[in-house]
């Protein structure tokens, strides 16, 4: 088995609302391997981006521990592991520097990190460009004249000019459209088997990841729900969010559909939960339990964790339909 | 006599002037809606989807735009006529994309539904308009509707927004509802039950509804029929489930293949290249240029050719295929 | 590109001849107010000139606007005077503008304690009229022309202070901004290379505005008698002593305010035209 990369250790980020104090993450633990691409899965709200901030030392954790091959980082995180772990944003038009040349922005790193003496800047930046299919034409083009497909290929070609060991990509396609989304996803599996590089996958879109991940984390208002890896989960989807969430996805093929679980629609909402599952107001199968107490993570098989009260029920259930 | 249909948009052009010069954004776009129909208009961004959108609902505005083109409604011109201000809100619904900037943030969501509603029906006793819009907002499955009817926008997640608007651009039941990436700002399940709440409400009002959208996965699960639309021409439409299963349009058929499955089975090869400018198009086929199947005869023009029942496609590569 | 991003200014900016307006008259000022040795027809009048046989003419074709007092062409006077108006503007914002955008840079984007003080007293001098506040330097400091520069200085650099750290409070969490920071750029590259070319269209647009300003309040002091010194041709004084015979010599004072009319409205289009224009970029 690789060594593990990150890990992150019962990580809680509490933010004062007013005069509340939300929880965006609840005690969450993950950790990553060497060389692996783990997806991190939620909606709006799952803490899913405040857990890259917390990884990336934009934020403090309010407990919780994260290690870098073993050692706690500290923040703010000194300049050697700004190297190390890199970041892909979301939205593409923000991304770069409208006022900078792509040339400029991906040489940054080279800069900051003095990785390239300085008249050898452009021609690495052309080659890292190259390595994200983009010609040389490029290094003096501003971001306005790129299309969304470019300038996240512009991001990934700077975030690479660090040399990192692990990058965040946080949703990297999902303002791309679906015909270049399938592109840069391409590059970027390419660009993690060629460097042996770590991803931490942030995403919303099941079948992205469902084609993109060997494991799968699934996160609900800071807390994980269910983990394991890709195949198992999307065959064996066990938590009932995991399930709502497999229901939701539209899909293109009836093979697809035949695979999504059944959901009952109909079901109401009910009141928000109390200290108990935070799914627990959308749960059709909620009882009084999943009210009232936290049910916690727990393995269904090796490596599959469930945090479920009535686990067993669900997993009998798929048992028994195949 | 020949029965009207509900919608019909003839060759509709649209030139927009720019600083690089004049962009022909909309070529001879033509679709049909019928009664109680659910229609897709599916393409990527930038393909003048939307602004086919927006030509129906008399929403163009802004100097340099050059239209021409019928936009019929139940056999009426509407393109250009004020006859659409009247329809709006009454006979055509519009479900905006962005659910938190369509509503108005200074009223209540009562106060915006009856305003609706007296468009329509201004003499409506109070009573009996406070248990419409109550029913509207039961039909989309909000949950606490009294509740809801007294917030503001900004006090309602972007789920309930949405929901809120689908029971504003249905209350007064249009024949017509037009829908602009409905639940694309939302997460996907707040999506799925979006999408549920309208295709339940607009089949129980039997209105039809054309749906804007990106996702092809969306267009499967909601429409009876597909227009695919490509750098502002239409090159394939017909029945979803015979698009779906057989789509015969190299765009239609590669951008079914850049959708990754949830199946899994890899990841899939997308597409190369981008649409064209559109101050100088390419003559004939616009999607020429990446098309893998590209000839000499693609520099014509294309019409739409019929391959099956109601499904017409816009390539040579279909010229001389026997219909069926 | 820049030559692409230039041409859509252009094409924004060209569209609008109000704006083409504005920059004609700027340009045709700062031609006249720099060439004036060569342009004006009596350029020796700008100084201790006296020829009282022409004292007191009205526009004719020998002086298209008339002459002063003195005998001295009164069009030349107005074209000297502009290089005053015109350096007063260039010398204050030259220093108000770096050291104001600085100073909102560095508050926006660092922050703590001194930055806090400095915002504070940014908002004090932005509290008080800009004429008040110079009279009130000009009272206790000898009135010069370089007295006025530096108390227009003095009142200037808090706006640009306020406007980009105000700017910088919202620019510091663009994903270009973050991306900096999370490759480990320093603050200085991302202050100013990251974040203030980002805001040059706002300065350039307001810099263009307040140089009519400025040209308006230098010149409303030295009307008031604590700018420039006679002899020095300066658009203010001459509106000042010009009035001293209203209505008899009346173009000894209307014509002089009509050139301040002139190119603070020329500035002011200018800067509605920026804006617009670069709003578009």
């Amino acid at each position: 088995m690789a060594d593990i990369l990150l890990e992150v250790r019962d990580l809680t980020k509490e933010f004062a609302v007013g005069r509340k104090r939300v929880r965006a993450l609840n005690g969450v633990s993950l950790g990553l391997e060497e060389g692996e691409i783990l997806a991190v899965v939620g909606e709006s709200g799952s803490g899913k981006t405040t857990l890259a901030n917390l990884v990336l030392g934009i934020e403090m954790p309010t407990y919780g521990d994260i290690l870098y091959r073993g050692t706690p980082l500290k923040t703010p995180r000194p300049l050697h592991m700004r190297r190390r772990l890199q970041y892909v944003q979301q939205n593409p038009w923000t991304t770069l520097n409208p006022r900078r040349t792509v040339f400029q922005s991906v040489a940054l790193p080279l800069a900051v990190h003095k990785l390239t003496p300085p008249r050898l800047w452009r021609e690495r930046v052309a080659e890292l460009l190259h390595l994200v299919g983009l010609g040389p034409e490029f290094l003096d083009r501003y971001p306005h004249a790129l299309s969304g497909g470019q300038r996240q290929r512009v991001a990934i070609a700077r975030a690479l000019a660090a040399q990192p060991e692990m990058v965040i990509l946080d949703e990297p396609t999902s303002a791309l459209d679906v015909s270049v989304q399938a592109r840069v996803l391409g590059l970027l599996l390419e660009i993690q088997a060629r460097f042996s590089l770590s991803y931490l996958f942030i995403s919303h879109d099941l079948a992205v990841v469902r084609n993109f991940a060997r494991r799968i984390l699934v996160l609900y208002r800071g807390q994980v729900m269910e983990t394991g890896p890709t195949e198992v989960v999307f065959r064996n989807p066990v938590h009932p969010y995991t399930r709502l969430l497999l229901a939701s996805v539209p899909v293109v093929s009836e093979e697809e559909a035949a695979l999504r679980p059944s959901w009952p629609w109909d079901a109401q909402d009910r009141l928000g939960p109390g200290e108990g599952c935070p799914f627990s107001s959308r749960c059709p199968w909620a009882q009084e339990l999943c009210w009232r107490e936290r049910p916690s993570l727990v393995p269904i098989q090796k490596s599959h964790l469930v945090a479920c009260h009535f686990a067993e029920l669900f997993v009998e259930e798929v048992s028994h339909h195949g | 006599m020949i029965a009207v249909s509900l919608l019909e948009v003839k060759q509709l052009n649209l030139s927009l002037r720019t600083h690089t010069g004049l962009a022909h954004i909309l070529k001879d776009v033509s679709l049909r809606v019928e009664a109680g129909e659910r229609v897709a208009l599916v393409g990527e961004t930038g393909c003048g989807k939307s602004l086919t959108l927006k030509a129906i609902l008399g929403l163009l505005e802004g100097k340099g735009l050059v239209v021409s083109g019928k936009v019929l409604f139940e056999g009426e011109e509407i393109l250009g006529t004020p006859r659409i201000l009247r329809l709006r809100g009454v006979q055509i619904g519009f479900i905006p994309q962005d659910p938190a900037a369509s509503l108005n943030p200074t009223f209540s969501i009562a106060d915006q539904l009856l305003a609706v509603v007296r468009r329509v029906r201004r003499n409506l006793p109070k009573e009996k308009a406070w248990a419409l819009i109550k029913e509207a907002l039961v039909e989309v499955a909000v949950p606490d509707p009294d509740r809801v009817l007294a917030s503001y926008p900004f006090q309602l997640s972007g789920g309930l927004c949405q929901r809120v608007l689908i029971a504003t651009a249905l209350v007064n039941r249009p024949k017509l509802v037009l829908a602009d990436e409905p639940g694309t700002a939302l997460d996907v399940t707040v999506q799925a039950q979006t999408l549920r709440a309208m295709r339940h409400l607009t089949e129980k009002s039997g209105s039809s509804v054309i749906l804007v959208t990106h996702n092809l996965g969306v267009v499967r699960e909601f429409a009876d029929r597909v227009y695919v639309m490509y750098a502002g021409t239409i090159v394939e439409h017909g029945p979803v489930k015979s698009v779906f299963q057989t789509p015969r349009h190299p765009y239609t058929r590669a951008l079914l293949d850049s959708v990754p499955r949830l199946t899994g089975g890899g990841l899939p090869q997308g597409l190369d290249g981008h649409i064209p400018d559109y101050t100088s198009p390419p003559k004939g086929c616009r999607f020429r240029p990446r098309c893998a199947f590209a000839r000499p005869e693609c520099a014509e023009e294309q019409p739409l050719r019929q391959v099956a029942e109601g499904h017409e496609v816009a390539c040579v590569l279909y010229a001389e295929v026997p219909r069926g | 590109m820049r030559r692409e991003s230039l041409r859509r200014f252009w094409y924004h900016f060209g569209r609008n001849p109000l704006s083409l307006l504005g920059l004609s008259i700027v340009t045709l000022v700062v031609v006249g107010a720099l060439g004036a040795p060569w342009i004006a027809p009596y350029p020796e009048h700008a100084g201790r000139f006296v020829n009282f046989a022409e004292a007191g003419q009205p526009p004719s074709l020998h002086h298209l606007l008339g002459t002063d007092t003195f005998g001295r062409d009164l069009f030349s006077r107005i074209l000297f005077g502009y290089r005053i108006s015109l350096a007063l503007g260039v010398v204050v914002l030259g220093i108000a503008v770096p050291l104001g955008v600085t100073l909102g840079l560095w508050a926006g984007y660092i922050g703590g304690g001194i930055a806090t003080w400095i915002m504070r007293l940014s908002d004090v001098f932005v509290a008080i009229p800009p004429l008040v506040l110079a009279m009130a330097v000009l009272g206790v400091a000898e009135p010069s022309l370089t007295n006025a520069m530096m108390a227009l200085t003095l009142m200037w650099w808090p706006w640009y202070t306020r406007m980009i750290y105000n700017q910088v409070r919202s620019l510091r969490l663009e994903g270009y901004v973050v991306a900096a920071q999370i490759i480990g750029a320093s603050a200085t590259h991302i202050m100013f290379r990251e974040i203030l070319p980002n805001t040059l269209p706002n300065i350039l647009t307001k810099a263009a505005l307040d140089m009519g300003f400025v040209i308006l309040i230098g010149a409303s002091l030295s009307f008031l008698g604590l700018g420039v010194q006679p002899p020095t041709p300066d658009l203010g004084t001459m509106v000042a002593e010009g009035a001293r015979y209203l209505p008899d010599l009346w173009w000894l004072a209307v014509f002089p305010g009509l050139a301040i009319l002139f190119v603070v409205l020329g500035f002011n289009l200018l800067a509605d035209g920026l804006r617009d224009a670069l709003g578009e970029g």
